[in-house]
């Protein structure tokens, strides 16, 4: 059988987590490639519908960074992020959903280290789980 | 002539009672159409073909309801869901947070004034999961409310019966409610029985109203007369989940200040209506969550 290889839906806020991203690749630290980077103008636009959507496309997590406390460059953006992420674990976990699969982390715009390690930590995290059930075909 | 026909799946019909509320102008519309399959109004049992267009009220509990809608699809040029359980399951929906055993047992089993109850098995159609009727066939037309509004049904089925598709609102209950928007923050969570203050958004107040997230076309009713909206209507058309719009709505409003404010005990306020069509009924339907 083949090793289950997750895929991971990280949004990451362009100001500081898209950019360390961006470094990651240019320094050749590299990150695990199941994480799929979408990149949003704040950790706070990520709504939880777009989760819920993730969820039920066949997305195995989901990962959101945003900035630090106080580094927000929208005022308070990444900390309602952090608010609905919480709550909406709260829901899933009402109706019985794992809320494992999803994570949120603040990371300053030069904590590459930080960065690649929750990416890594997560996916072994994943692999542990197993594969979303929704997932529609291999290799999405 | 043209046939209407209304059919009744799960169901307290209080759609078949809108529609009927069209009152006088009913005549006015029975002058071009022929009613020929109402459990309420006409004599008939049977369900005659070739229907012009068929309006269905209700959502699927049974495999009977599954049946009867299968029937009408076949049968209707033009089929319609009139009502919040036809369009997104309905209050019934709610009970899918709850796996099927565990819920029969507690209706004719659990409850207190039962001595010894026994699930009715012998010549019963079998109960399956709520779901709107848009799962099992095609929906040209969707009238949600609970209970539509009169005049949505008469001006969908004038325009219906003209072979043209009505327009659908677009926006949300906010839009057209003369209180908002908020101007601030909600110190405190009010609940419905304190009186509101006029003039004010009662989200800014504290009410848990689901304006944000519920689609227009009722004309705002229930927040003008200082009821917080409870979200009838279903999602507004582009949005997929109302749950997860009014989650968003209120994180920003509310759930910095108000920490009385739990998800357990308001998550069935969020799906009042469309927990059957909701993106987290399909991740149990498919099996991602596990059962309690």
């Amino acid at each position: 059988m083949k090793k289950f290889k997750p895929t991971i839906v990280a949004f990451l806020c362009r100001w500081s987590a898209y950019g360390v991203a961006d470094i990651a690749g240019i320094s050749r630290t590299g990150y695990p490639s199941s994480i799929r980077i979408i990149k949003v103008p704040c950790s706070g636009r990520v709504s939880p519908l777009h989760i819920l959507q993730a969820f039920s496309n066949g997305a195995d997590g989901v990962l959101i960074f945003g900035c630090l406390e106080g580094g927000c460059h929208y005022i308070n953006g990444n900390l309602r992020a952090m608010n609905r992420v919480k709550q909406l674990k709260k829901m899933l976990n009402t109706v019985g959903l794992n809320s494992d699969r999803l994570e949120m982390h603040l990371v300053g715009s030069c904590n590459l280290n930080k960065l690649v390690n929750y990416m890594k930590e997560f996916t072994e995290k994943i692999r542990k789980l197993g594969p979303n059930p929704l997932k529609l075909k291999e290799g999405w | 002539m043209k046939k209407i026909a209304i059919i009744s799946l799960m169901s307290d019909g209080g759609c078949h009672i809108a529609f009927l509320d069209i009152h006088e102008e009913l005549l006015q519309l029975l002058n071009q159409v022929n009613l020929v399959h109402s459990y309420m109004t006409v004599d008939r049992k049977d369900i005659p073909s070739d229907i012009d267009v068929a309006l269905i009220e209700g959502g699927v509990r049974t495999s009977h309801d599954v049946e009867l809608l299968k029937e009408a699809r076949s049968k209707a040029k033009v089929l319609v869901a009139m009502g919040s359980c036809a369009c997104f399951g309905g209050i019934p929906g709610l009970s899918n947070l709850y796996d099927l055993t565990s819920s029969l047992n507690y209706v004719y089993k659990g409850t207190l004034t039962t001595v010894k109850g026994v699930i009715p098995h012998e010549n019963v159609p079998n109960v399956i999961r709520v779901a709107p009727i848009s799962r099992y066939v095609k929906v040209d037309f969707q009238i949600p409310g609970c209970p539509p509004e009169s005049r949505e049904i008469r001006d969908a089925l004038i325009s219906l019966l003209k072979g043209e598709i009505p327009p659908q609102p677009t926006k949300t209950v906010c839009d057209e409610c003369e209180l908002g928007p908020p101007r601030k923050k909600p110190k405190r969570l009010r609940r419905i029985y304190e009186p509101p203050e006029p003039n004010t958004c009662l989200l800014e107040q504290g009410y848990f109203c689901m304006g944000p997230a519920t689609r227009a076309g009722c004309g705002a009713k229930c927040p003008r007369v200082g009821i917080p909206c409870d979200g009838c209507r279903g999602p507004a058309p582009k949005a997929l989940d109302q749950g997860a719009s009014i989650l968003n709505a209120l994180i920003t409003l509310a759930y910095e200040n108000i920490k009385e404010f739990s998800l357990k005990r308001h998550s069935a306020y969020f799906y009042r209506y469309s927990f059957a069509s909701s993106i987290i009924e399909d991740l149990i339907r498919k099996g991602l969550v596990k059962k309690k």
